[in-house]
């Protein structure tokens, strides 16, 4: 295997961590399961797409637009949709992401059309070489802003009073309620927070890749796998879990081919997290 | 208390029966488009419950029903092909074939916990489906085509299917009243309390699991017989497992005949009621499932009994619709129920 | 009070049981109209118009041709004229809706006929075609990829080969050093036509340095990438869906991978390719239809269709739909009776003009011409044959 090959997983890797980063947070702190994270991502990319295809921006400023757009209508869906929903009973909220998520692909296809569409940028074909590997320069990026997006969301969580509220939410929401945090609240912020990564997410892969009303299903199964490898609770551990996916698939089609991808990264998948159910970059204590 | 225990003990079982009996008769009375409609509804009706058995009163939720239905149709599929068996054989097949795939993956999959456990379902079901596409035996990609004139069709097809989905149900009341459904119950709603009380939490999830399985590779196998040419894109696809949860969880997941009604609202009421609207379809089926779960989370069925339950306790002489605590609330998950005292 | 329950639960049952009885028999109202010799012909299709592929254009083609048919009366069987009424059932993109779908438009709505979908889909379907006896023309599935079966299903589309000879035929005018990178799907279609086309490379001349497998939904190509720029292949054959060959034409451009042709098959015909911008510029795409070929019914459709597809390869679709369903009709008017066997022997001899082009079956298939497209500046033309075709231009977006 070249190096270039595995630069362009490990590269790769940083844009699966960033998808995986808000599905990990969701489901650390509010327990749920989101069916439409990949729609929240899509989403983002199709927003930008407004300000790029139509209006002439360029992807990256109009990033900050997209996730703050992503936010603001995130954060009701939980509030009022959501929440009251993680009370009855498990599977409920599950199903009602399902929903969520074929609402937004309809909703997708009725806007923006079927046709694939990218987001046109001039870094989005340009290469790097350093060190003497060839590499793509948006994923380049994407990595830088990765690491980033989870060193704020790390700050923000730790260092911040807000931060504070969300881990006691997350740890026992009873107690922090007790204690005066608004605990619906709290989740809705962490959802419109999982949402604005969700969307940063979605601008970058619609400039390196590009995005149809349905491309959200694979981009959820990545981010699951991100989640899982990761565990709960570290923003390092889907960083590094996003970086171990990309290369994982690199080693695997270069050793058994392509066509093999995806039975070696599931399988693979399914037996660390069998081995290691609580991740394989966090350690083993109590939750 | 009750007047009649060994009637109240049998009823659920005898109304089985009694269906069965007269679904089966129907069997040679309707017409081909009837019978392949009811073949489906009843794999559907097959693999929501075996579904409900695992998830609504086990708590293991499984995103992954795809990959045992895909055990049991290819097992089916490719002894018809591969060995000339005729096709009994091959439904006996295909329940063995599924339970040594949960067996296999039992040692794992019992490990995980949570939504882990469905995490892990998930990506099982999509590792087969590579694994199949991969696999020139099992016909790769373009998958493999039954021999049509030996394996059952029409009314044939339909009993076959009746007495699967008979099955399903018989599983089901299994898990409602029996000593085995109360500490699976139990281990569900508080795993610690449950194993201190002295359950054996992993042979009872196992049992669960390898139950559930054989009767989703059973229908598994009813489905490769109706469809005559499977590929892994359609026995062995995601929406299998999607539409296991969506109907159970729609008519009330950890209840006996909610899954029964969830698979008829969701495949008649969305699948065919809007099969006619393209994008318009998508809208209504998510806001549809939204409004369902929002308004009946625990499912329609229970809300259903819970209305007629107050429209009957209001009519009742002694006014206290309370102390008809319907059965099929009693081991809808609830999460924050202490459980120790229902054991006691 | 308890002993109010059982009979209670047995009700519930008992009206569930109800409801799942009517479901069942609740289909068959719409039944015996095809059967009777006035009343309306049912044709029937199942096609994927919501989730991952849409071909609108294509029912729209369908539609188009029974409209046409009815307005003028309806179709002429058996002396009598009785209206076509054309069931059009999405599948949203999944198989086993389609299968059920299928079943439910022959076996409750008893259709005589079904047209096809696309591609996978078509595989699909001729099974079930075979399965329930009623014929089943379709067409977006290169004849070459139809499974041998029991002759219910009918292909009338261009073909592998013949898109391959043309492609060879336009590429040894370049010059390049007719080495090949080939990348393909792992699905049915794409194993197939990665080995038909590199065979019939090997024919012309060409030689297939590298050839790669990948899924669906790949986005890292750079594995392939580095093969290709290992062994120097100039030419890249990719066979993928859209959003696949998107990410590789731009990791392509990004590493400095710079073939001389490249033609995307199944992904490059999207009229979404061309927000890629310069960077499609020059792609090679397989043509089912061009305006500029004369086939019959090109002013028609695109007086029609202009408007609403202003894209060369959704016209292409809409000629599709209308050439298969064209074909039907003409069976059925043929078949005398109506019934799904005659319409069937009917569908055998075959032998008339429609917007594809000229169809006489042989083992149930009947090639259509090919063409070769080339993009520019956001729109598709006809390069090859010479014939109505403007010059090659070179691959200007990857270089």
């Amino acid at each position: 295997m070249s190096l270039d090959v595995l630069a362009a997983g490990i590269l790769a890797g940083g844009l699966y961590a960033l998808i995986g980063l808000g599905i990990s947070l969701v489901f650390g702190v509010l327990g749920l399961m989101n069916l439409a994270h990949g729609e929240l991502v899509i989403g983002g990319a199709y927003l930008a797409s407004l300000l790029v295809v139509d209006a002439g921006w360029d992807p990256l400023a109009a990033l900050p637009l997209a996730m703050a757009t992503m936010a603001l209508i995130a954060y009701p869906l939980q509030r009022y949709l959501l929440t009251p929903l993680l009370r009855d009973s498990k599977s409920a909220p599950l199903v009602a992401t399902f929903g969520l998520s074929l609402l937004g692909q309809a909703l997708f296809q009725a806007a923006f059309g079927t046709h694939p569409k990218a987001l046109p940028a001039s870094y989005a074909d340009t290469g790097l070489s350093m060190l003497g590997v060839r590499v793509q320069t948006v994923y380049v990026i994407a990595f830088g802003l990765t690491v980033v997006l989870c060193a704020a969301t790390h700050l923000v969580l730790t260092r911040t009073r807000a931060g504070s509220a969300v881990r006691a939410a997350s740890a026992d929401p009873g107690t922090a309620a007790v204690l005066g945090i608004d605990v619906n609240r709290v989740y809705a912020m962490t959802f419109a927070g999982a949402a604005a990564l969700a969307a940063a997410g979605g601008v970058l892969t619609g400039v390196a890749q590009s995005f149809t009303p349905s491309s959200g299903l694979p981009l959820l199964l990545t981010g699951f796998a991100v989640m899982a490898l990761a565990g709960i609770g570290s923003v390092g551990g889907v960083l590094a879990a996003g970086v171990a996916l990309g290369v994982l698939q690199s080693v695997s089609v270069s050793l058994f081919g392509g066509g093999w991808r995806d039975v070696v990264v599931y399988l693979a998948f399914f037996l660390v997290l069998a081995v290691r159910p609580q991740g394989l970059f966090r350690k083993a204590h109590a939750a | 208390m009750t007047p009649t225990p060994t009637l109240r003990r049998w009823w659920p079982a005898l109304a089985l029966l009694l269906a069965t009996l007269v679904c089966f008769a129907l069997g040679g009375v309707l017409d081909h488009g009837a019978l392949d409609l009811g073949v489906t509804l009843l794999c559907y009706l097959a693999i929501a419950q075996a579904w409900n058995v695992l998830a609504g009163f086990g708590g293991l939720v499984s995103l992954g029903a795809a990959a045992f239905v895909a055990a049991g149709g290819y097992a089916a599929a490719l002894l018809l092909v591969h060995t000339g068996l005729s096709w009994p054989l091959a439904v006996v097949a295909a329940p063995v074939a599924a339970m040594l795939l949960a067996l296999l993956l039992s040692a794992a999959l019992l490990r995980l916990r949570g939504d882990y456990f469905s995490i892990g379902t998930l990506a099982i079901a999509i590792a087969l489906q590579a694994l199949i596409r991969n696999w020139d035996w099992a016909g790769g990609a373009s998958g493999v085509s039954l021999p049509v004139d030996s394996v059952p069709s029409g009314g044939n097809l339909f009993q076959l299917a009746v007495i699967v989905a008979a099955l399903a149900m018989a599983l089901t009341l299994h898990a409602r009243h029996s000593d085995f459904g109360l500490r699976l119950a139990a281990i569900r709603d508080n795993e610690p309390a449950a194993a201190g009380l002295g359950v054996a939490v992993r042979r009872h999830q196992l049992a669960a699991l390898l139950l559930s399985s054989a009767i989703t590779g059973l229908a598994g196998a009813v489905v490769a017989f109706q469809f005559v040419v499977i590929s892994p894109d359609g026995v062995a696809g995601v929406s299998w497992s999607l539409n296991a949860v969506l109907m159970a969880v729609v008519g009330g997941a950890g209840t006996v005949l909610g899954p029964l009604l969830g698979v008829v609202v969701v495949y008649y009421g969305l699948t065919r009621g809007l099969q006619n609207e393209q994008t318009l379809s998508l809208v209504i089926e998510g806001v549809l499932l939204i409004l369902i779960v929002r308004f009946a989370p625990q499912g329609v069925w229970p809300m259903l009994c819970r209305v007629a339950r107050r429209l009957l306790g209001r009519r009742s002489p002694s006014g206290r619709p309370t102390a008809d605590r319907g059965d099929e609330e009693e081991t809808v998950p609830s999460g924050t129920e202490p459980l120790a005292v229902d054991l006691a | 009070m308890r002993t109010v329950r059982p009979s209670l639960r047995l009700a519930c049952a008992t009206a569930c049981a109800a409801l799942l009885v009517a479901g069942c028999a609740g289909n068959d109202t719409s039944s015996a109209s095809s059967a009777s010799s006035s009343g309306p012909i049912v044709i029937g299709t199942s096609i994927s118009l919501s989730g991952t592929t849409v071909l609108t254009s294509i029912k729209d083609g369908y539609q188009l041709a029974v409209d046409k048919v009815n307005a003028a009366g309806g179709v002429k069987v058996g002396g009598v004229k009785r209206k076509i009424k054309l069931v059009v059932l999405d599948n949203r993109s999944d198989t086993n809706t389609m299968v059920q779908q299928v079943r439910s438009l022959v076996l409750s709505d008893h259709a005589v006929a079904l047209l096809g979908s696309c591609c996978q889909q078509n595989i699909d379907m001729q099974g079930q075609a075979d399965a329930l006896k009623t014929p089943l023309i379709m067409g977006a599935l290169p004849v070459e990829l139809l499974p041998a079966g029991k002759g219910y299903a009918w292909n009338s589309f261009q073909s592998l080969t013949d898109g391959a000879d043309k492609f060879y035929e336009l590429a040894a005018t370049a010059s390049t050093n007719k080495k090949i990178l080939m990348v393909s799907t792992n699905d049915a279609q794409g194993k197939a036509t990665g080995q038909l086309w590199g065979g019939l490379g090997k024919k012309a001349g060409f030689t297939v340095a590298s050839s790669k497998a990948v899924p669906g939904g790949t986005t890292d190509f750079s594995d392939v990438i580095q093969s290709g720029k290992s062994t120097g292949a100039q030419i890249l054959i990719a066979n993928m869906t859209p959003p696949d060959c998107f990410a590789m034409w731009k990791q392509m451009k990004a590493l400095a991978y710079k073939p001389k042709l490249a033609i995307g098959l199944q992904c490059a015909q999207t009229p979404g390719w061309s927000s890629l911008g310069s960077l499609g510029d020059g792609t090679l795409v397989q043509l089912n239809w061009t305006d500029s070929a004369g086939l019959p019914d090109t002013r028609m459709i695109v007086d029609k269709f202009a408007a609403k597809y202003p894209a060369l390869n959704d016209l292409g679709s809409v000629a599709l739909g209308y050439h298969e369903a064209e074909l039907l009709m003409s069976a059925i008017s043929r078949s005398g009776t109506a019934t799904p066997a005659a319409i069937n022997k009917a569908l055998a001899i075959t032998d008339m003009s429609s917007a594809l082009g000229p169809v006489k079956f042989t083992d149930n298939k009947s090639t259509t011409p090919s063409f070769i497209g080339q993009w520019e500046n956001g729109k598709i033309q006809q390069v090859w044959p010479a014939k109505g075709a403007i010059p090659l231009k070179s691959l200007s977006g990857l270089r």
